[in-house]
């Protein structure tokens, strides 16, 4: 039962007195400043506990939820556009998925053979996925395990930008400030916001990370016990499920969290009872989990590409360079010509080839772009090679031949071959 | 058997309701700290109600003596002691015959049995193993739905009391002193990096997928393999130091003894032109140049 919330008028310090299993909802505005600290009990946020005593910042526009198992007094100073305690959550059943995980972990780390939990994290957009993701890494990561986050969802991004899926090492809990784990990424470009616009794409740069994560998994007994956590798109009907189904096999789940939907949980259970290995398990999702209309989702993809230049508390530096025409070439992939259907025998359908390369020309379209730096040498590798990292055109000067660029380090780019996509920005 | 089989191995939860036991008249005494108490007993009514009745409830300003039986089977062990002693193994993989309380055990456990078993345990004839936690609340390997919806302390300990050590600027705990002392090692080579740079740090390149492979196995270590900016390589190189360590006073390799100094920067004496020799903040320190001079020949 959640109370109202607090109207946000004069907001003087206030300490606010959690009961055990209850959740402070806080709502930070994009401008005003927002701290808290824990006064007396435990609290955690997200799974990762929360210091005794210390004021934490909390970025601007974030929304948290600060939980406690055992009861706790927090105290806030600032300003917050929505604050309020919520006495019904989901936390047990996620704590007690978090100790069954544990316990495969140990018994897979005992028996040496088995592999560790795969757990796929699935579920309609703003079901709390990757709330939930960070919470079982965060948990696992305090029980001294070392797992391997995956982020499948190319809407949003939370291992990388937008566009892009990748995986990284959990091995503190993830911090209840700055969010997002990004100890070492490892992450593929797929250049576009939604699957639809290149599936088979989706489905080989998957497959590619995948395999990666094999390699590490057989060749480090430590990570294949810990196992994974993976997050996945919200689109879950039509393509979408299918890009679900995929994803499961591709990485060999063997527990598949659905959030908060009936219909997905049985349909799941249903597909997968072939697999007697896979378990199907519905969690509710949780009462603070903000709906986000399609403007305020573009809007958090936006902030996702500012952050990765400027870091989340504007405590990175990115730096502007400039570079030649001719020092970098940049490719497409799938897209190219397509003949239009007029154009072709009656009945065949237009079949461009989905991985297809093709080096653009550049032009003034690339202005605003967001490009990703491949690690591939050769261009027949693009697809099959992560990338280092983004940089975002800021200047095309066509009598010059120059591209002016914001990269997050100084320095040569890493490599020459550059991947487009539809993925752009205005630095606001 | 088939329960026992099921049980979660028996290292996640040795230290749960253990965490210091002494014995008293032939009791277990468990020093428990008042929120262990709650955490362990305060859905139990049963358990509730037995703590109620045990008379002895003692209380000093941290902590709290449970008077709790110290083992399943207190009666059983009664003399002559039989040649099967419940085992470690099997008292550990005995999921929860908790005892009936110590107002029934009062009754039938007089002074002199007191005095017989500590007697007994004092001469080291036989000994009591850390009473295993009670599993009945175990969550095991499966999920079922209506146990996944139960609080279950065990759970909740594993993340906070099994954990005592916490870094008090960060909330991050720790089972044991050496990952705490490493911990805070870290925290005082992040801020150190964090002091020494002169401007903003940018977000680094990452890795290929080859390097993020052999990165990965070396994760954990304080070298992380992002990919160094040049420039700081240098910087790193011109003046080495590594916290001063009372029981390190010389160089691992040459023998002589550091120059030590006190930085500005850190609020630290230092050891000059030393370095890890791992390459980690632990281990052997040794003169930079000693190393460089080993890893050559």
């Amino acid at each position: 039962m959640a109370t109202a919330p607090v109207p946000p008028v004069v907001q003087p310090p206030r300490q606010v007195k959690l009961a055990r299993e209850c959740e402070l909802r806080v709502e930070v505005g994009p401008d005003m400043p927002l701290r808290i600290r824990l006064l007396a009990g435990t609290a955690e946020v997200y799974g990762s506990e929360l210091p005794l005593d210390i004021w934490l910042p909390i970025p601007p526009r974030s929304k948290i939820a600060i939980f406690t198992w055992h009861g706790a007094t927090i105290e806030l100073d600032g300003f917050s556009e929505a604050e309020y305690t919520a006495d019904e959550t989901p936390m047990v059943s996620y704590v007690n998925v978090h100790a069954i995980l544990d316990g495969r972990r140990s018994r897979a780390k005992a028996s040496q053979s088995t592999d560790g939990p795969r757990v796929i994290v699935a579920g309609p957009t703003d079901s709390g996925k990757s709330t939930l993701c960070r919470m079982l890494l965060s948990w696992a990561a305090k029980r001294g395990w070392k797992p391997t986050y995956v982020d499948l969802d190319i809407g949003q991004g939370s291992i990388s930008l937008p566009g892009s899926i990748g995986a990284t090492p959990v091995e503190m809990p993830i911090d209840p400030v700055e969010g997002n784990p990004l100890e070492m990424p490892m992450v593929y470009f797929y250049g576009h916001t939604t699957p639809s616009v290149n599936p088979e794409l989706y489905k080989v740069l998957t497959k590619e990370l995948a395999q990666t994560l094999e390699k590490l998994f057989n060749g480090n007994a430590e990570s294949r016990a810990a196992g994974m956590v993976i997050n996945t798109m919200g689109w879950v009907e039509g393509l979408g499920y299918k890009l679900l189904l995929n994803a499961i096999d591709t990485f060999g789940a063997n527990v598949v969290l659905v959030l908060g939907q009936e219909k997905l949980c049985s349909m799941l259970k249903d597909v997968l009872k072939s697999k007697p290995n896979v378990d199907v398990v519905k969690l509710h999702k949780s009462g603070g989990v903000v709906q986000r209309n399609p403007a305020i989702r573009q809007k958090s993809r936006s902030f996702r590409i500012r952050e990765y230049f400027y870091g989340p508390l504007n405590d990175l530096s990115p730096h502007s360079n400039i570079i030649n025409f001719g020092d970098i070439t940049v490719y497409r992939v799938g897209g190219g010509p397509q003949a239009p259907r007029s154009a072709l025998p009656i009945g065949s359908e237009p079949a461009a080839d989905p991985t297809r390369l093709v080096a653009i020309n550049i032009s003034q379209d690339l202005f605003h772009s967001v490009l990703a730096v491949s690690y591939a040498k050769e261009p027949d590798q693009i697809i099959s090679s992560n990338v280092a990292g983004f940089i975002y055109v800021t200047d095309i000067d066509i009598q010059r031949r120059k591209i002016t660029y914001l990269a997050p380090s100084p320095g040569d780019l890493p490599s020459k071959i550059l991947i487009i996509g539809s993925l752009t920005w205005l630095e606001a | 058997m088939e329960k026992r089989c099921r049980l979660p191995p028996a290292d996640l939860y040795t230290d749960r309701l253990s965490t210091s036991h002494i014995f008293r008249n032939g009791y277990r005494v468990q020093k428990r700290n008042p929120q262990d108490l709650i955490e362990a007993y305060g859905r139990d009514n049963r358990k509730i109600r037995r703590l109620e009745n045990g008379r002895k409830l003692k209380r000093s300003e941290e902590e709290e003596f449970v008077w709790a039986p110290s083992s399943g089977n207190i009666i059983s062990m009664m003399p002559p002691l039989p040649p099967g002693l419940p085992s470690s193994s099997s008292s550990q993989a005995e999921p929860t015959s908790l005892p009936t309380g110590p107002a029934q055990l009062s009754s039938s456990a007089p002074v002199a049995f007191s005095d017989l078993l500590s007697t007994l345990m004092a001469q080291g004839i036989i000994s009591l193993n850390p009473q295993q936690a009670p599993s009945e609340d175990a969550l095991g390997f499966d999920f079922n739905l209506d146990l996944l919806k139960v609080r279950n302390e065990s759970a909740i300990n594993a993340l906070y009391s099994e954990l005592p050590r916490q870094c008090t600027t960060c909330g991050v705990r720790f089972r044991h002193q050496d990952e705490h002392s490493a911990h805070m090692d870290w925290h005082v080579t992040k801020n150190r990096v964090a002091r020494n740079k002169k401007q903003k740090p940018s977000r680094k390149w990452y890795v290929s997928a080859n390097d993020w492979l052999c990165g990965a196995e070396t994760i954990g270590s304080e070298a992380l393999p992002v990919v160094p900016a040049v420039e700081t390589e240098k910087e790193e190189e011109v003046e080495v130091a590594v916290l001063a360590d009372e029981n390190q006073i010389a160089c691992a390799l040459c023998g002589e003894l550091f120059e030590d100094f006190y930085s500005e920067e850190t609020e630290e004496w230092m050891y000059k032109g030393a370095v890890y020799m791992n390459g980690t903040s632990t281990g052997p320190i040794v003169h930079a140049k000693c190393r460089s001079e080993s890893t050559n020949s």
